[in-house]
């Protein structure tokens, strides 16, 4: 439930001594308590511009806000959940022990925080609560570290590709989930992806980047009615949302296909 | 039932190799003896060893005893240091630069050479022994435990920083358990070593231990007392390769 605005933002990464553009003047806002989807092909800059959010990394230029402060105050008040493109579990702790992880560096009083154990519930790990990481598949793995990232409510909800690794008929399970939990906690969501229906169905607005260099090329308002159901994506409304991602995504070879 | 026997599966049957390996050596001990006809004085038969065992029981448990106390006391100050200097080379460039030839200078010293002066310093006692332990055995701890903070898993540590965990909890949380393999992997050449320094300590200072037992037994020609002390410790290098090596799979378990 924080705003969340990109303003201008670069970052370059020095490699072996040049400086390599990741990301070129990108502006973007995140309302508080909106759900938004960052699509675009590989190494087009999604990851680094979580990281620079999460205050991982630094921007070159221009500046990043949370609720009007620096993200390195919403990160130090623990108030962003991070859910990594990789499940990165601590592998000497159980998926319980996993899962508080983030209480026991807040510390505090549980206060209205979701028990650790109706996560596990959440995520649909019931029995696996003693299990070591290197026991669970990938895509377990990745529900673990996604009730991980909603232990401290966070206000801010960092998603980076999280249900790459999950079969189809899984995804669709976790996603609605997601939205469930997002609504319900009323945090600001953010979720790279690299599945169009997948983002055209989550979000409230699609932002498009193309690669080399990174950079905003579309945003597509989703006015589609909430809450989401599966049923959704057989309309026309959801095909011509779809249709636009694509377009924007593969720009002018798309023309040229449906030229010839 | 079934659970506790299970439990000593393991134990029992990390005991029977050894016990093997020691049998065999006794009795090779025993063919050398009699096959080369071995005068007394040059090698005593293992049944005048363990004679000698027995009748010296007290002498050689009070030596024991000291030698032991000794490389533990000495051991643990070398963890602690070498732990603290690990983690503080591993975070400052700085540091490292300023210290770490400090450090190989020591480690490099010959203890031969530097021994009067510790007598100097710290006395013919524990002292002496602690610090000949420490300088023999913190060098590996050190080096490995360098190893293991430097691999840890970065996206590991990305995890702490976004959570708003400080250093503290990102060193203890993450840092500490990612390089336990590694740590123990230097405890264990420690441990080893510990001893040997411990009586090294004994020979340069004349401080009892069961290092000073061997040098006043093989002075004096009572061998089978020498070869008694000598057989206990190898029991004692064995004893703690075999305790370090179980702690380690009790901390580590989780690399399987
Ligand atoms: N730590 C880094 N050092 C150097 N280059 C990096 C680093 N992180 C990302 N990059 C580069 O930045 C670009 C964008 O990477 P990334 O954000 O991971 O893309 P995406 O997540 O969209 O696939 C890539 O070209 C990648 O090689
Ligand atoms: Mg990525």
């Amino acid at each position: 439930m924080s705003e969340i605005v990109i303003d201008r933002v670069g970052k370059a990464f020095e490699i072996d001594g040049k400086s390599v553009p990741a990301l070129v003047d990108v502006s973007l806002r995140f309302e508080a308590g909106g759900f938004y989807a960052l699509i675009g092909p590989s190494g087009c800059g999604k990851s680094t511009l979580l990281r620079l959010i999460a205050d991982i990394l630094a921007p070159t230029d221009g500046v990043i806000t949370i609720g009007g402060q620096p993200p390195g105050v919403a990160r130090r008040q623990h108030e962003i959940g991070f859910v990594f493109q990789e499940a990165s579990l601590l592998p000497w702790r159980s998926v319980i022990d996993n899962i508080e992880l983030p209480l026991e560096i807040a510390g505090g009083p549980v206060g209205d925080r979701p028990r650790p154990e109706s996560l596990v519930r959440l995520v649909g790990l019931s029995g696996f609560e003693n299990a070591k990481p290197a026991q669970l598949s990938g895509g377990m793995q990745q529900r673990v570290s996604i009730a991980r990232a909603l232990a401290l409510r966070p206000k801010v909800l960092l998603l980076d590709e999280p249900f790459g690794a999950l079969d189809e008929i899984t995804r669709q399970r976790m996603n609605l989930e997601l939205l469930r939990i997002w609504q319900e906690t009323g945090t600001t969501a953010v979720l790279v992806t690299h599945t169009i229906g997948e983002a055209v169905f989550m979000a409230d607005a699609v932002h498009v980047l193309a690669a080399r260099p990174g950079r905003l090329v579309d945003t597509i308002e989703v006015d589609l009615p909430r809450p989401r159901r599966l049923a959704l994506m057989q309309t026309p409304e959801f095909n011509r949302l779809e249709n636009r991602v694509r377009a924007a995504l593969f720009g002018d070879e798309l023309a040229e296909t449906a030229d010839g | 039932m079934t659970f506790s026997m299970r439990m000593l599966g393991p134990a029992l049957k990390s005991l029977v190799m050894p016990a093997a390996i020691a049998l065999v050596l006794v009795a090779l001990w025993k063919a050398v003896v009699v096959v080369f006809a071995m005068p007394a004085y040059l090698l005593p038969p293992p049944e005048a060893a363990l004679g000698a065992f027995e009748k010296d029981a007290a002498k050689i448990g009070l030596a024991v005893f000291h030698t032991v106390r000794n490389a533990a006391a000495g051991l643990l100050v070398a963890f602690v240091l070498a732990i603290l200097l690990a983690a503080l080379f591993v975070s400052s460039q700085a540091v490292t630069r300023a210290v770490l030839p400090i450090v190989i200078m020591l480690r490099t010293a010959p203890v031969l050479a530097i021994a009067p002066i510790l007598i100097m310093i710290f006395g013919r006692g524990i002292g002496t022994a602690i610090v000949v332990v420490v300088i023999v055995s913190f060098f590996p701890i050190m080096v490995n435990a360098m190893r293991g903070f430097s691999s840890t898993k970065r996206s590991a540590l990305e995890l702490m920083h976004v959570l708003g965990a400080g250093p503290v909890k990102t060193f203890v949380k993450v840092r500490l358990p990612f390089a336990l393999p590694f740590i123990f992997t230097g405890l264990r050449s420690a441990a080893t070593s510990a001893l040997l320094a411990a009586m090294l300590a004994e020979w340069l200072s004349g401080a009892p231990g069961l290092g000073t037992l061997i040098l006043d037994a093989a002075s004096y020609r009572k061998t089978p007392l020498l070869w008694a002390a000598v057989v206990v410790s190898m029991v004692m290098a064995f004893a703690v390769f075999a305790l370090t090596s179980a702690a380690e799979r009790r901390f580590t378990s989780w690399r399987t």
